[in-house]
């Protein structure tokens, strides 16, 4: 391959491959989307019972709580959470068939499979995660301690970037080899990212970062303008955002993930080889 | 050997209308944004056939097939342009955050300085960063040799600074003269007709109306683009130049 930048037109041609698994990918986002949409609905409820509420002791508000609100939230967040697990699952699978260089899209025949895959990802992510996000804590307490000190925040948030860098490798690396402990053999994975580059593999990733910036820029473009004519239409804001968020959800949302699980897969066969 | 670059251009530019409607058509939708790219893309492909081909030969114009490969061309040579624009705008805010800090005479004189080396380095790395897409697209398009200083430097010492900062003025010049003498040639007949109208006591404000839409719409379809093709051609074909 003449240059690394083939790797991110061919991570944007690919889910053109096989458009029908795309739409059913993506029918796992637009359910997310109007779970967390309903969610949000509900929640404003309870904000509402604080708000009125406001003055009283702390059990007295607890206790005016809506039940069945409670309740249904709780369902609605297990339910969207397993989504989410499934849509990691494939994304694994995605990044398993790029690392493989197989051109078509992955199956949802499996579904064992894929929640099983999901769980592999969403932990792999979370222990990544668990290090700059109590650094985060931290230092979101410490600036309500001691007003305006955003050094330990800042750190944080270097630490996130440094983190997410290794992530993607580690995850990469974890499903090459299929066994678990691999995505945190940091010496593997930073003897990797050597192989390839540290500059060079900084660089592709901020490349996928800019092209997905301009996509999803567009993108908003267009849906605003699809919104001002459903807007039109329609003339309910509750039914415009539930239109749109399923459009975001079948189509943008499963393409962006479905490109950016090829790239991270593609960059990790570059840097093996 | 200029004069052989600007010829065999501008006679390339205007080998095909057909591309030239259909990057007008792509501009009008660069309010979304990711047309634009398109267009920076079509231009790195000129480039490319320019880069790999010698002056008065028979180049076909680029197709308009691949419009993903041809987004990513877009972006990369975004990606090019504003990394070197940085290095000027980086020296100029230095000594602008200097100049601030001081008083009298000594923060005018740190800021005209600072004005004249921003001003060289914009000159040097709107060269460099030409001659480094050019450079990309003659080493099949990787992003690294874009940025591969000491090489281009070399190109461009093979080419000679002076010879390259000449093109350049050229090009800008032609530019601006063709655009200008269009647009006065259209203005100066829809100004005659209007004339005409008012004197045989017609309303002639739709006559300037119209004279005013022909003028945009055959800047959007035929000269901008035209003078887009015309400036990538000829970028790509100093290029080649080099010995």
């Amino acid at each position: 391959m003449a240059s690394i930048t083939d790797n991110i037109s061919e991570g944007l041609k690919y889910p053109f491959n096989d458009p029908k698994k795309l739409v059913t990918f993506g029918a796992f986002f637009a359910a997310l989307n109007i779970i967390f949409f309903a969610i949000t609905e509900l929640s404003v409820k309870i904000v509402r019972v604080f708000a009125v509420t406001q003055g009283n002791t702390l059990a007295f508000k607890f206790s005016q709580i809506p039940q069945d609100n409670v309740y249904a939230i709780a369902i609605l967040a297990i339910i969207s959470f397993i989504i989410s697990l499934i849509i990691m699952g494939y994304q694994y699978n995605v990044m398993k068939f790029s690392i493989d260089e197989k051109n078509d899209l992955p199956g949802f025949s499996n579904i064992v499979n894929i929640l099983i895959n999901g769980v592999k990802y969403f932990i792999v992510s979370l222990i990544y995660n668990i290090i700059p996000i109590v650094v985060l804590v931290c230092g979101v307490e410490l600036m309500a301690v001691q007003n305006g000190d955003y050094i330990v925040s800042i750190i944080s948030l270097i630490l996130f970037i440094i983190c997410n860098f290794l992530l993607i490798m580690g995850l990469a690396n974890m499903i090459d080899s299929d066994k678990f402990t691999k995505a945190f053999d940091l010496r593997e994975i930073t003897d990797k990212i050597a192989n390839l580059g540290w500059v060079r593999y900084v660089g592709i990733i901020l490349f996928a970062v800019i092209v997905y910036v301009i996509i999803m820029i567009c993108v908003g473009i267009i849906l605003m303008i699809i919104s001002t004519f459903i807007a039109l239409a329609v003339n309910q804001a509750i039914i415009l955002t539930a239109i749109i968020s399923i459009i975001e959800g079948l189509f943008i949302s499963p393409y962006i993930s479905i490109f950016f699980n090829r790239v991270y897969g593609s960059i990790y066969r570059e840097s093996i080889q | 050997m200029i004069l052989d670059i600007y010829k065999d251009s501008l006679e390339y530019s205007a080998k095909d209308w057909k591309t030239l409607i259909i990057l007008g058509v792509i501009s009008i939708f660069s309010f979304l944004l990711l047309p634009a790219f398109l267009i920076t893309g079509y231009n790195y492909r000129v480039i490319n056939t320019a880069v790999h081909g010698i002056i008065n030969g028979r180049d076909p114009m680029p197709e308009f097939d691949g419009i993903i490969d041809m987004f990513i061309d877009g972006v990369k040579i975004v990606v090019v342009q504003i990394v070197y624009l940085l290095v000027p705008v980086v020296i100029f805010l230095i000594f602008a955050l200097v100049a601030s800090q001081l008083i009298g005479v000594a923060s005018t004189a740190i800021m005209l300085i600072g004005s004249l080396i921003a001003f060289v380095a914009l000159v040097i790395s709107c060269l460099m960063s030409q001659m480094g897409i050019c450079h990309m697209a003659y080493n099949d398009g990787a992003l690294s040799k874009a940025f591969a200083i000491s090489e281009i430097k070399e190109v461009i010492d093979e080419i000679g600074w002076f010879e390259c900062i000449i093109t350049y003025v050229g090009l800008i010049i032609i530019t601006v003269v063709l655009s200008l003498v269009v647009t006065t040639i259209i203005g100066l007949i829809f100004t005659v007709f209007g004339l005409s109208g008012f004197a045989l006591g017609v309303d002639a404000s739709g006559i300037f109306a119209l004279g005013a839409l022909i003028n945009i719409l055959i800047t959007t379809f035929i000269v901008g683009p035209y003078l887009s093709i015309f400036n990538s051609r000829s970028i790509g074909l100093l290029y080649t130049t080099q010995i």
